[in-house]
């Protein structure tokens, strides 16, 4: 694997970061909701 | 009425007395013990480690937060634990010196490490050799070092850094490599990195272990391993890594290391940030005739003994997710709770592995942060219960609970970057997820990129936030 300048690019661009964020957000609430009901 | 003793306010204890204060109300007693009279947000200090940050924005005052929650809070260290006559005993830590003595109905021991610097000759800020940032004081001074390696480096001495755990058995690699690429990044911005050689140097096996087994992510159609992941990323910045090492003592300028195929070899430095083993604290566990207990409550490292199943092989306890505890309920005295660090797991998720000399190179799983605070709930709400209707109704184990290390590699909001890493569940169930790595495929997930800088800083604003019982802090996850 290799961090090419695509990738870069990708990491600083901010309407993509902020696309990312709420995926990122997401994923984390899945896994809370369960540790919530526990 | 019931009394309950919290023992620590860090991560899981400072959870627990918040749950516990809001549900048991004025009837009851909740008292809090801890050595300082701050909570610290422990992964905030990697960046008081490199100076770009205020160590005061790190804490805040507990009874404050106490106060509101009709809490007892006592700064000091308990020394003994009696659970035949249920209480503890030690000294306040205030500036009176005086002894004290809580007798509980429930007793929870979340105490946090002792950091075990002992444990590896030469190792710490007492020696020292080196240096460390798993609390204030020492992030301050690791801070001090590393601004001075900065100052000679602008001068144009050329300066080695050497950043990870410094024994076979440490844990909290997240932080390590938290810390180093922080340090990558803070060197470039003040326009000395060409003057620096980094180095990580681990117990983990491979890079990316982090004391869960590492990780595995489906990525645009391939799976790419934690291993490949952070590879790539200290190729980027420049990182050399020393994996499979551990170090078995550390003098001025050189840490001496044992790697897992039997060589043994040194790392100079002229700056080292190097996490010891965590070992539990050193109480005395004692019965009412003064005789020591300490075998029902504790494991030879001092971790308290709860509902797991000990003693498994590793290749067992894989594949038995039920052998984690549930409840973190000391099997002997159903009265005592252990939560975070203070918890002694029932063994490693990383295979464990030794040198031919028998060293071992293991490292511990991860109990700090998001895990600490879930287990911290689940044993407060169960104490609850046990108050309120007399039997326990939660439960969660390791094998059922997530936890996310958002590695910050540059704090700015505009052009940093963090990798974020989440885990669920952090030990692999194969019974649940009956993939190739036992883990949900949605949620476990490594990427790199400006989302992780702002999810970092939200965490750090929100779990301030939380921590300190403002409104709404229930419904912010721990």
């Amino acid at each position: 694997m290799e961090i090419t300048s695509r990738d870069r690019f990708w990491m600083n661009n901010k309407l993509f970061q902020l696309f990312r964020f709420v995926v990122l957000n997401l994923k984390i609430l899945k896994a809370v909701d369960h540790s919530k009901r526990a | 009425m019931a009394r309950i003793v919290v023992v620590g306010a860090g991560f899981a204890g400072h959870t627990a007395a918040l749950y516990l204060g809001d549900k048991l109300g004025s009837g009851h007693t909740v008292t809090v013990v801890n050595r300082s009279d701050r909570f610290v947000y422990i992964p905030s200090l990697v960046w008081v480690g490199i100076d770009r940050m205020d160590p005061e924005k790190t804490r805040f005052p507990l009874s404050d937060v106490y106060a509101k929650f009709g809490i007892r809070f006592v700064q000091g260290q308990v020394t003994e634990v009696h659970p035949d006559e249920q209480y503890v005993s030690g000294q306040t830590e205030d500036g009176t010196d005086q002894d004290f003595r809580l007798d509980y109905d429930y007793l929870l021991l979340a105490t946090g490490p002792k950091l075990d610097f002992a444990a590896t000759p030469g190792l710490g800020p007492s020696a020292g050799n080196s240096w460390s940032i798993c609390t204030p004081p020492h992030a301050m001074e690791a801070r001090n070092h590393y601004v001075e390696a900065v100052e000679r480096m602008r001068r144009g001495e050329r300066q080695r850094l050497a950043i990870g755990t410094g024994h076979g058995a440490a844990t909290c690699q997240g932080a390590a490599l938290e810390y180093i690429s922080n340090v990558h990044k803070d060197l470039v911005r003040r326009g000395v990195r060409d003057k620096a050689d980094l180095v990580y140097l681990s117990n983990e096996p491979a890079l990316g272990d982090f004391g869960i087994d590492g990780l595995v992510v489906n990525s645009r159609g391939k799976r790419t391993s934690s291993a490949d992941f952070i590879e790539a990323v200290f190729r980027d910045y420049g990182i050399e890594a020393q994996t499979g090492r551990a170090v078995t003592g550390v003098e001025p300028g050189r840490a001496a290391w044992e790697h897992l195929d039997g060589t043994r070899g040194e790392t100079p430095f002229d700056f080292a940030m190097l996490i010891p083993r965590f070992t539990g604290v050193d109480m005395q566990y004692l019965d009412k005739d003064g005789n020591d207990v300490s075998a029902a409550l504790v494991n030879p490292a001092r971790l308290v003994k709860v509902d797991g199943r000990y003693g498994l092989p590793y290749d067992e306890l894989r594949k038995d997710p039920d052998a984690w505890p549930a409840v973190y309920q000391n099997p002997t005295y159903a009265n005592v709770f252990a939560a975070g660090i203070a918890f002694a797991p029932p063994g490693p998720i990383s295979r464990p592995q030794q040198t031919p000399s028998g060293l071992p190179v293991a490292p511990a799983p991860p109990r700090t942060g998001m895990v600490a605070g879930i287990i911290g709930r689940i044993v407060a709400l169960n104490i609850v219960d046990l108050v309120t209707r007399g039997r326990m109704t939660h439960a969660e184990r390791m094998t059922e609970m997530a936890a996310a290390c958002i590695a910050s590699m540059g704090d700015s909001l505009w052009d940093g970057a963090a990798a974020v890493i989440m885990v669920y569940p952090v030990v692999p169930d194969h019974r649940r997820y009956p993939n190739e790595d036992g883990r949900d495929a949605f949620v476990t997930h490594m990427e790199m990129g400006l989302a992780g800088a702002w999810m970092k800083r939200m965490i750090h604003t929100t779990f301030m936030h939380k921590l300190q019982g403002r409104i709404g802090w229930k419904i912010i996850p721990e």
